[in-house]
C-alpha cells in the first residue's frame, strides 16, 4: 500500500473512529451537565451557539463519513487501477468541508467570547468542547488538508502508475 | 441654508383622525385627556429614542418619521426587528410587560414622536376597552409577524442546507456526460437523510428550487442549471 494511501486510511480512522466519537460525548456530556443545571436566559446564547456548533459538526460528520471518506479512501486505494474511473473531486469536496469548518472556527471564537463574559468556571463542559475543537479537530483536520493538497498539487507518488513510495517515508513531488 | 423643519401635529384630536393609530377609536374626551398626559419632541435622523436595558417611562407614539427597532447579533452586527412609521406606537412590550427595552428605537429620518405617561396610559387602557382591544390586537400582529419570521428563518436554513447537500453530492459524483446531471441517483429520502431534516422538507425545497431554475428534476435525477447561484444558496460563509 501507498504510503498516502495508508496515511489516509489511518487519518480517516482516526477522525471517524476516534475524534468524532470523543466530540460527540463532549456534546452529551454538555446536555447532561444542562440536565442537572437549566440553562437562564442569562446563557441563552451561550445555548444557541452550542446547538449551532453541534449541528454544523453533525452535518459535517454526516458528509464525511458518508460522502468524503469513503470516496477519497477509493481514490486513493484504486489509484494504480487503469480501469477504475473516479468521479470524485477531491479539491471540490476539500473545498465544501473548509468552508464548513471555518463556519465551526467562527462559531467557537463566539462561544469562547460568550463563556468568558459569563465567567464560566474552568473545568465548565462548553471548555471542553472549545478545548477538543481547538487541540484535536483543528490539528486532525489540518493533517488531512494537507495530504489532500498533496494529491491536489500532483505529487508524483501519486502519478506513478507503479508507486514505490510504499514505507511510511514523506513522499516526493 | 434653511433646516428642514418636521412635520408635527400635537393635537392628539387631529393626529389621530384617520390614522391607523391604535388612539382613533377613543372619544374625544379620552384624546383630550391624552393630549394633557403626553410630551411631544422631535428626533433628528440617526438619534436614539430608547436604548436597550433601559426602563420605560411611556409610550411612543410616532407623529411622523420613520424609526428602527434593532439589536446587536452575537457577532455584533446589528440586526433589524422592526421598522415603524407615523401612527404606529413603541414601547409598549417593555411597558406592559413591565420589563427593560430589549432593543434599539433609532430615527431613521427626521422623526416627530409623543410619549405618554406611562400611568395615565396603563390606566387608559384598563379603563378603556376598545382601547384593550386594539392594543391585544396590535400585540397578536405583531406576535404573528414574528413567528413568521422564525418560520422563514428556519426554512431558510433548510433551503442553504439542501443547496448545501447537492454541492456535495456533485463534488462526490461528478456530473453526466451533459456536464450538468449530478451522476448518483438517489431517492428524496436519502437526500433528506444527508441534509438532517424530513422528506416532506427536502421534497418541498427541491421542488423550490427547481421552480426558480437552480436545478431541473426529472424522477431521481437532478441537473444543476444555475451553479453560481446553487453556491449562493447554500452560503457556506461565516
Amino acid at each position: 500500500m501507498c504510503a498516502h494511501s495508508s496515511s489516509a486510511n489511518d487519518i480517516v480512522s482516526k477522525i471517524s473512529q476516534k475524534l468524532y466519537p470523543f466530540i460527540v460525548d463532549q456534546f452529551r456530556e454538555l446536555d447532561e451537565y444542562n440536565e442537572i443545571n437549566p440553562p437562564s436566559n442569562k446563557t441563552s446564547l451561550l445555548n444557541e451557539l452550542v446547538q449551532t456548533i453541534k449541528h454544523e459538526f453533525e452535518s459535517l460528520r454526516n458528509y464525511e463519513t458518508k460522502l468524503v471518506f469513503p470516496s477519497v479512501q477509493e481514490l486513493f486505494d484504486t489509484k494504480n487501477n487503469p480501469n477504475f474511473k473516479s468521479t470524485v473531486n477531491v479539491q471540490e469536496l476539500q473545498q465544501l468541508t473548509q468552508k464548513k469548518e471555518e463556519v465551526i472556527r467562527g462559531l467557537l471564537k463566539d462561544l469562547q467570547r460568550e463563556a468568558a463574559s459569563l465567567h464560566l468556571i474552568k473545568g465548565h463542559p462548553v471548555y471542553l468542547i472549545i478545548n477538543v475543537f481547538t487541540d484535536f479537530f483543528f490539528i486532525e483536520k489540518e493533517k488531512w488538508h494537507r495530504m489532500l493538497n498533496s494529491w491536489n498539487s500532483g505529487c508524483a507518488c501519486f502519478a506513478k502508475a507503479n508507486c514505490k513510495n510504499k514505507a511510511k517515508a514523506t513522499h516526493s513531488k | 441654508m434653511k433646516a428642514k423643519q418636521v412635520d408635527f401635529v400635537t393635537d392628539c384630536l387631529a393626529c389621530t383622525k384617520g390614522a391607523h393609530s391604535i388612539f382613533s377609536m377613543l372619544d374625544n374626551e379620552s384624546l383630550i385627556e391624552l393630549n394633557i398626559n403626553k410630551s411631544c419632541t422631535s428626533f433628528k435622523k440617526g438619534q436614539l429614542i430608547f436604548a436597550e436595558n433601559a426602563l420605560p417611562f411611556g409610550l411612543f407614539c410616532i407623529n411622523s418619521g420613520k424609526i428602527k427597532l434593532s439589536t446587536s447579533g452575537s457577532d455584533g452586527k446589528e440586526q433589524i426587528l422592526r421598522l415603524v412609521k407615523g401612527g404606529d406606537i413603541l414601547g409598549y412590550r417593555a411597558l406592559l410587560a413591565n420589563d427593560r427595552y430589549h432593543c434599539n428605537a433609532i430615527a431613521l429620518e427626521d422623526s416627530a414622536v409623543c410619549v405618554i405617561d406611562k400611568t395615565f396610559f396603563l390606566q387608559l387602557a384598563m379603563s378603556n376597552q376598545r382601547l384593550c382591544m386594539a392594543l391585544f390586537k396590535k400585540i397578536s400582529d405583531d406576535l404573528k409577524t414574528a413567528e413568521d419570521h422564525i418560520v422563514s428563518l428556519s426554512q431558510k436554513n433548510v433551503r442553504e442546507r439542501v443547496a448545501e447537500a447537492l454541492l456535495f453530492l456533485k463534488a462526490t459524483y461528478g456530473f453526466e456526460g451533459d456536464g450538468q446531471t449530478i451522476n448518483v441517483q438517489l431517492s428524496r429520502e436519502e437526500i433528506a437523510d444527508f441534509v438532517g431534516t424530513s422528506t416532506e422538507s427536502t421534497i418541498r425545497l427541491l421542488s423550490e428550487f427547481n421552480s426558480s431554475k437552480l436545478i431541473e428534476l426529472a424522477g431521481k435525477k437532478i441537473k444543476i442549471v444555475n451553479y453560481a447561484k446553487l453556491t449562493k444558496t447554500a452560503n457556506l460563509q461565516y
